[in-house]
């Protein structure tokens, strides 16, 4: 009984101090985990993005909304909306056949767009 | 008998156990084990990080240039598919461009032709390289220009395809698309890196020649976009 041993306080401090630091060190390996598919992810669709416009200068869209699933377009879907878009000249005329061609690419959590304005009758 | 001092000092202080210190080394393996654990997984993920991070850049300028060259491609250029086949044996396809005029932004490269052919590794993997082989030369010469190292742009391949959409309303896309074929509208190419899970696909505008783009090449040079 003469022996001196660890309190209760300082055993539950230092499990603390150790669990304050496996919390820390899990939360830097998640956190960069995140940002590594987030930035994987935001990659894939700005290439997405591009392929869509490309496709779309080709084939323009002959409908007001196109959507591709993702499960139908390697894990990445796509909505396509072309909407007409008032346009002027420097005389204040309207220019014809103006549209504003919308695409929106999602994977995952992420989502990014792209707009531009199509001659298209 | 005389004692040592070590016996002296052995029985008058209160060592630890046995029991003691098997459990307190089993606590203190337990803890170093947790740590090296996540350390090492954080290292893991870091170097993944940096690899991903790595390749999605390379593949970002890969596709720019790519893109730039399919759009800065002039009237004369045309585009094809050939079937190579590597020194291992293995059939290749291979992207041709004709005439290609500084379309990649190095003039070295202008005239001749332009090869994007995917170059097997020893590790199973591709790496995307871009041949240039020089007008009017042999077959033997050809050969020459194709065996070479060339530049390296994209490594790590893996099932590179590419297919061709011509103007044809609704045509499908073509996985053969043999010289002397019609200028295509799209360039699809489909495939999946090593160090990256998800398939990539990328499709290239060619922009089609008409009357006025002829007229306005003879002019003058074309600007590039």
């Amino acid at each position: 009984m003469g022996i001196y041993g660890f309190t209760l306080l300082e055993v539950i401090i230092a499990m603390a101090v150790f669990a304050f630091a496996i919390v820390g060190l899990a939360t830097a390996l998640d956190t960069s985990l995140r940002s590594a598919l987030e930035v994987r992810e935001r990659s894939l669709i700005r290439t997405e993005l591009e392929s869509r416009l490309a496709i779309r200068q080709a084939i323009p869209l002959d409908q007001d909304t196109f959507v591709l699933e993702a499960k139908d377009n390697h894990g990445i879907r796509v909505e396509e909306k072309i909407e007409p878009h008032p346009l002027t000249d420097q005389d204040g005329n309207d220019v014809p056949n103006i549209k504003q061609l919308s695409i929106t690419a999602t994977m995952g959590s992420e989502s990014d767009s792209a707009s531009i304005l199509v001659n298209q009758p | 008998m005389k004692r040592s001092p070590l016996q002296n000092f052995g029985n008058s202080c209160k060592g630890f156990s046995l029991i003691e210190v098997v459990i307190s080394m089993f606590i203190l393996a337990l803890l170093s084990g947790s740590v090296y654990a996540i350390v090492t997984s954080c290292m893991g993920a870091s170097q993944t990080t940096m690899t991903q991070q790595l390749t999605l850049r390379r593949l970002d300028a890969f596709l720019r240039v790519t893109r730039e060259a399919f759009l800065n491609l002039p009237p004369e250029g045309a585009v094809s598919l050939a079937i190579g086949h590597s020194q291992g044996g293995d059939a290749e396809q291979e992207l041709v461009i004709d005439k290609p005029q500084e379309i990649f932004g190095l003039p070295s490269l202008a005239g001749g032709t332009l090869i994007l052919a995917a170059k097997p590794n020893s590790d199973g993997t591709r790496t995307m390289t871009l041949l240039k082989i020089p007008p009017n030369v042999t077959e033997q010469q050809r050969k020459d220009a194709m065996a070479a190292r060339g530049i390296p742009l994209l490594p790590k391949l893996l099932k590179p395809h590419w297919t061709f959409k011509d103007a044809t309303p609704n045509g499908d896309w073509k996985e053969e698309y043999p010289a002397g074929s019609p200028r295509p509208l799209l360039v699809r190419l489909q495939m999946q890196i090593s160090d990256l899970p998800e398939p990539i696909e990328a499709v290239f505008y060619v922009p089609p020649v008409t009357a006025s783009t002829v007229t306005s090449t003879n002019a003058a040079p074309s600007p590039t976009p």
